[in-house]
C-alpha cells in the first residue's frame, strides 16, 4: 500500500510528533510497510535519560534533615526535576527514537505520576522508556515497584496494621482493568496484599518490608491465597478486561477518541493472546489499513508537549533561554513530569478555551518570530512552586532557516506555500490566501514567513 | 411566588413535566425560564491560593488551646474583632465585621471534605472539579454549570458567546470553569485582549473558515475564537458604560475587584465571575503577610459591595470565598503554619438568610494527625448556591445530592 502526503503526515503525527521536510522528501517514495518497519527500527536507539545530580543529595530522611540542608536540597532537587523535564524533551524532539519516545510518553499519561525527587522521577521515566514498546506486563511491574510512584500513591504508609488503599485502587481502576470490573472489596483485600512495597531514602530501588507485609489469606477477584503484591498484579493481568482497557486507551490516543467496538474486540484478542506485546499492537495498527482512513486522520488536538516538540522536529530550534520551553509548557497546561494527578491530562477539546487558542494561535510568532511575550502566567498557590520564577520570559530562539529553505524547491510564494502545507497538515487548510500577509522577497524569508503563517492556523493544531 | 419559580425549576430540571412537549418547543422554553427566572442572579467566586489560614482569620479569641499551639502567632484576644464571646475576626478584617452587622456576611466553618489531600494542586484540583478525593474529574463545577445552563442548541447556533457567561479575571482558565462542552473565559486585561482578537491575520483566517466542515475538534476550535472575538467585543461595549467612583486597593486583586463591579453595574448578562489572590502559602513569617492579604480582600469586597448595591443588583449577587486548604493547629518552627485540612468559607450577599457565624469551629483538641475535623463537605455549600441562588438541580453538576444549607 503507498500512502498519499495527507497519510505519510498522519502516520509522523501519531506514531511520533509530525515529520520534517528531509523525513518527508525521504519516505514518499516507499510503501506503508517499509516505512513503519523503519519507523520501529529506529525505535530501538533510545538511551536511557542520565541525569548528574549534585552528588551531595543527603540520604537521610528529610524531616531529619538541618533547616539548611532542607533549604538545599528543596533547591537541588527543583533544579533536577527541571533538568529531567529539558532532557526528555530534548530527546522526543531530536531522537530517531520518536515512536519509543511517544509511546513512552502515552505511559507517562497512563501511568501519571509526578515528584520533586529527580532521582525517583529519572529512575521512572526511564522505566516508561525503555518498556514503551515492550511487554505491558514488566511495564506494569516496573512502574509499580518505581519509588517514584509509591511514593505518589501512599504505598510506603500501606501497612499491614494500618491498609493504604491509595495505590491498590488506582492500580485497578486506571493501570490495568478499569471501573466497574471491581468490587470495593477487591480493593480492600489487594491493599493488603500490596503492604510492605516500598523504598530507602534517595533509592529509587524497590525495597519489601517483610515486618509491614500481611502475610494471610486474601480473596481478591475471586480468587483466594497468601497473596502479595506480584500475586495482585498477575491477576489482574490474567484478566482480559485489562487487554481491553489498555487497547481501548490506546486507539483512542493513536487511533480515534470514538472507538469502534469490533476492532477494539479483534486488537484485545491479539494483544491478549501474544501476553500484552505492546510493539506488535502498535505495528498491527500502524500497518493498517482502516488506520489510513479519512475518519481516522485530524481527529485529535496536539496536546501542549506534543505542539511543542512538533515545532522542535520541524526546525531544530535552539533555545536561547532555557526556561522557554518550561515556560510553554506552562502556558499550555502540560508540564512533563508534573501531571496533574494520578489520572493524567485531559486530552482533546479540553486542551482548548479562549486563552489556550490564542495562545496556540500566537506561538509562533513568539518563538521564532517577531511577537513580543506578555503573557501572565496563572500564579500557582504553592510558595515553594519551582516554576514560579518563570515571569515574562524571554522566548526569543534562533533557526537556521537556510537548511530547510535549501530543501524548498519551489520559489513562487503561492508553490512555497503549498509544498511546505503538504508536510504540515493531516487537514490541509481550504482557500488560504496569504498574500495580503507575506512581505519579504528574498526566498529564506519567504519561507520563514509563509512557515509560520501556517503553523498559526488551528489545522496545525490538529493530529 | 416562591412555589411558582421552585415548580417551574423543579420541572425543567427532572424532564418529566416536559415530557411531552416537542423538543423544538422545550429548548425555547428551557432558554425563556431559565432567562426570565433567573439571569440576574450572579455569582463571584474568591479563591484565596496557596491554603489561607483559617485559625488566625475566624480567631477562637477564648480557647486556650489556641494560644498554647500558637504561641508566637496567636491573635492577641484585645486585637480580635470580636462577633461572639467567643469567636472574632483578624483585626485586617473590619470591613467584614460591618458587612456582617449588616447582615451580608455569614461564616461557615469546618469546611473539608474525606480523605483530605495536603498537596495545593490535587487539593485545589478538587475544590474546582468538585470531585471526591479519589476520583478524578476533568471537568469544573462551574463549567458543569454551564453546561446545563446552555442548551447545546445555544452553542451549535454558534456565535451567541456562551463563553462570556462565566468570566476568570486572568489570563489562564482554571479548571473550575471548563465544562464538557461549555467553558468559561479568562481575560486579565481587556484593552490586551482587545488588541489580540484584532489581530488581521486572525480575522482574516475566521473570516474563511467554513463552520460547516465536518472535522468536529476543528470547529470546535475556531467557533471557541469566534466566540471570543463576540465576547471580547461585548464586553468592550459595555465596560465603558460603568466606571466605579469607590475606592478599591491599588493592586490587581482591587482592581479585578472594580473590574466585576462595572460590568455587572453595566447590566452585562456574565452570570459567574472567576478571581484568585494568592500568597496564603504562610510556612515562614505568616502573620504580616497574612494581615497584608486578608485586608486585601476585606477592603476589595467592601468596595465592590457599595458599587453594587448603589448600582441595585446586590441582592441578586452572592460571593463566595474559599481556600484550597486551611493550616495546621500548631505552628511550625519558622513563624508560620503548615498545610492543613478544614477551612472556613465566607459568603456574602445581599439575601442572605443567615448572617454572621453559621456554625461552630471544629474542636481544636479532638484532630486527625494534628489536623482539624471537618464538618461540612464542601459540595453542601456548592449544592447550596446551586439550587437556592442559581436555580439548577445540583445533581446534575455534582452528580450527588448534598445536603443543602440554609445560608441563603
Amino acid at each position: 500500500m503507498n500512502l498519499s502526503a495527507i497519510q505519510i503526515v498522519h502516520l509522523y503525527n501519531r506514531a511520533g510528533f509530525g515529520i520534517n521536510i528531509d523525513e518527508f522528501q525521504t519516505v514518499r517514495k516507499k510503501n506503508v510497510e517499509e516505512i513503519v518497519d523503519d519507523i520501529f527500527q529506529k525505535a530501538t536507539n533510545y538511551k536511557p535519560l542520565a541525569i548528574s545530580f549534585s552528588s551531595d543529595i543527603p540520604t537521610k530522611k528529610f524531616a531529619e534533615m538541618s533547616a539548611e540542608e532542607k533549604k538545599e536540597i528543596v533547591k537541588l532537587s527543583k533544579e533536577g526535576v527541571k533538568t529531567l523535564n529539558l532532557a526528555w524533551l530534548n530527546e522526543m524532539s531530536s531522537s530517531t527514537a520518536f515512536l519509543q519516545e511517544k509511546m513512552a510518553f502515552f505511559w507517562h499519561d497512563h501511568f501519571a505520576c509526578g515528584d520533586n525527587n529527580p532521582v525517583f522521577m529519572t529512575s521512572y521515566c526511564n522505566v516508561l522508556r525503555e518498556n514503551a514498546l515492550g511487554n505491558f506486563r514488566n511495564l506494569l511491574f516496573g512502574v509499580s515497584k518505581s519509588a517514584a510512584m509509591i511514593k505518589y500513591l501512599n504505598n510506603k504508609q500501606n501497612k499491614k496494621d494500618s491498609p493504604n488503599e491509595n495505590f491498590a485502587r488506582e492500580v485497578m481502576e486506571l493501570f490495568t482493568i478499569g471501573k466497574g470490573n471491581y468490587t470495593e472489596k477487591d480493593i480492600k483485600e489487594a491493599a493488603r496484599a500490596f503492604t510492605g512495597w516500598s523504598f530507602e531514602p534517595g533509592n529509587p530501588d524497590f525495597k519489601f518490608r517483610p515486618l509491614l507485609h500481611d502475610f494471610d489469606e486474601k480473596e481478591c477477584l475471586g480468587k483466594k491465597g497468601n497473596f502479595d503484591g506480584d500475586d495482585i498484579l498477575n491477576i489482574l493481568l490474567e484478566k482480559k478486561e485489562t487487554a481491553k482497557f489498555i487497547v481501548s486507551k490506546i486507539y483512542a490516543y493513536f487511533v480515534n477518541p470514538t472507538l469502534d467496538e469490533n476492532r477494539i474486540a479483534e486488537l484485545t484478542d491479539s494483544f491478549y493472546n501474544s501476553k500484552y506485546d505492546i510493539g506488535k499492537l502498535m505495528e498491527t495498527i500502524f500497518k493498517s489499513a482502516w488506520f489510513y482512513d479519512d475518519k481516522n486522520i485530524a481527529q485529535l488536538i496536539k496536546s501542549p508537549i506534543e505542539l511543542l516538540v512538533s515545532y522542535n522536529r520541524k526546525f531544530a530550534i535552539n533555545y536561547l533561554n532555557e526556561n522557554t520551553q518550561l515556560f510553554v509548557q506552562k502556558a499550555m497546561g502540560q508540564i512533563l513530569c508534573m501531571p496533574p494527578n494520578v489520572g493524567g491530562w485531559s486530552n482533546g477539546v479540553q486542551w482548548i478555551d479562549s486563552s489556550a487558542i490564542l495562545f496556540r494561535f500566537n506561538l509562533p510568532q513568539l518563538l521564532m518570530g517577531n511577537l513580543l511575550n506578555n503573557v501572565e502566567l496563572k500564579e500557582s498557590g504553592d510558595d515553594n512552586d519551582e516554576l514560579k520564577q518563570l515571569k515574562n520570559e524571554n522566548l526569543k530562539t534562533e533557526i537556521d532557516w537556510n537548511i530547510i529553505t535549501s530543501k524548498v524547491q519551489f520559489e513562487k510564494p503561492k508553490d512555497i506555500q503549498k509544498e511546505l502545507a503538504d508536510f504540515l497538515f493531516s487537514k490541509p487548510p481550504k482557500n488560504l490566501n496569504l498574500e495580503f500577509f507575506i512581505k519579504s522577497t528574498q526566498k529564506a524569508d519567504l519561507v520563514k514567513e509563509i512557515a509560520l503563517r501556517l503553523l498559526q492556523l488551528p489545522e496545525y493544531q490538529l493530529n | 411566588m416562591e412555589n411558582r419559580r421552585n415548580f417551574i425549576k423543579k420541572t425543567m430540571i427532572s424532564g418529566a413535566g416536559t415530557m411531552l412537549v416537542p423538543s423544538f418547543l422545550k429548548s425555547m422554553e428551557q432558554r425563556v425560564d431559565l432567562q426570565s427566572i433567573e439571569s440576574d442572579k450572579k455569582l463571584i467566586v474568591i479563591q484565596l491560593s496557596g491554603g489561607n489560614d483559617g485559625l488566625n482569620t475566624v480567631i477562637p479569641f477564648k480557647n486556650d488551646f489556641y494560644y498554647k499551639n500558637r504561641p508566637n502567632i496567636a491573635i492577641k484576644s484585645d486585637e480580635v474583632l470580636k462577633l461572639t464571646d467567643e469567636i472574632g475576626l483578624n483585626p485586617f478584617l473590619l470591613p467584614f465585621q460591618k458587612l456582617i452587622d449588616k447582615g451580608d456576611l455569614c461564616i461557615i466553618n469546618g469546611v473539608g471534605y474525606p480523605n483530605p489531600d495536603h498537596s495545593h494542586f490535587r487539593s485545589m484540583d478538587i475544590w474546582q472539579s468538585g470531585s471526591s478525593a479519589n476520583e478524578y474529574w476533568n471537568t469544573g463545577w462551574l463549567g458543569r454549570y454551564l453546561d446545563n445552563f446552555c442548551s447545546p442548541n445555544d452553542f451549535s447556533s454558534s456565535t451567541k458567546g456562551n463563553a462570556r457567561l462565566a468570566m476568570e479575571l486572568d489570563e489562564m482558565l482554571s479548571l473550575a470553569l471548563k465544562g464538557n462542552t461549555i467553558k468559561g473565559m479568562g481575560i486579565s486585561d481587556l484593552e490586551k485582549l482587545k488588541k489580540a482578537v484584532g489581530n488581521p491575520y486572525m480575522l482574516n483566517v475566521m473570516a474563511d473558515f467554513n463552520f460547516e466542515d465536518l472535522n468536529e475538534p476543528l470547529v470546535y476550535m475556531y467557533k471557541t475564537m469566534q466566540e471570543t472575538k463576540d465576547a471580547v467585543a461585548y464586553l468592550a461595549e459595555k465596560s465603558t458604560k460603568k466606571q466605579s467612583k469607590t475606592d478599591y486597593p491599588q493592586n490587581k486583586f482591587g482592581k479585578n475587584m472594580q473590574t466585576i463591579a462595572n460590568l455587572i453595574s453595566a447590566g452585562v448578562d456574565t452570570k459567574i465571575f472567576y478571581a484568585s489572590l494568592s500568597g496564603f502559602d504562610t510556612h515562614a513569617n505568616q502573620n504580616q503577610r497574612q494581615g497584608k492579604l486578608l485586608e486585601t480582600v476585606a477592603n476589595s469586597l467592601s468596595a465592590l459591595q457599595q458599587d453594587l448595591e448603589t448600582a441595585g443588583f446586590w441582592k441578586n449577587t452572592l460571593v463566595l470565598v474559599f481556600s484550597e486548604f486551611g493550616r495546621r493547629v500548631a505552628e511550625n518552627g519558622a513563624s508560620g503554619t503548615d498545610h492543613g485540612t478544614a477551612n472556613n468559607v465566607f459568603v456574602l450577599g445581599g439575601n442572605l438568610k443567615q448572617a454572621g457565624i453559621y456554625n461552630p469551629i471544629p474542636n481544636l483538641e479532638d484532630l486527625e494527625d494534628g489536623d482539624l475535623k471537618f464538618s461540612v463537605d464542601f459540595r453542601s455549600i456548592y449544592g447550596t448556591i446551586l439550587e437556592n441562588h442559581l436555580g439548577l438541580n445540583q445533581h446534575k453538576v455534582l452528580g450527588n445530592d448534598f445536603k443543602t444549607l440554609n445560608f441563603i
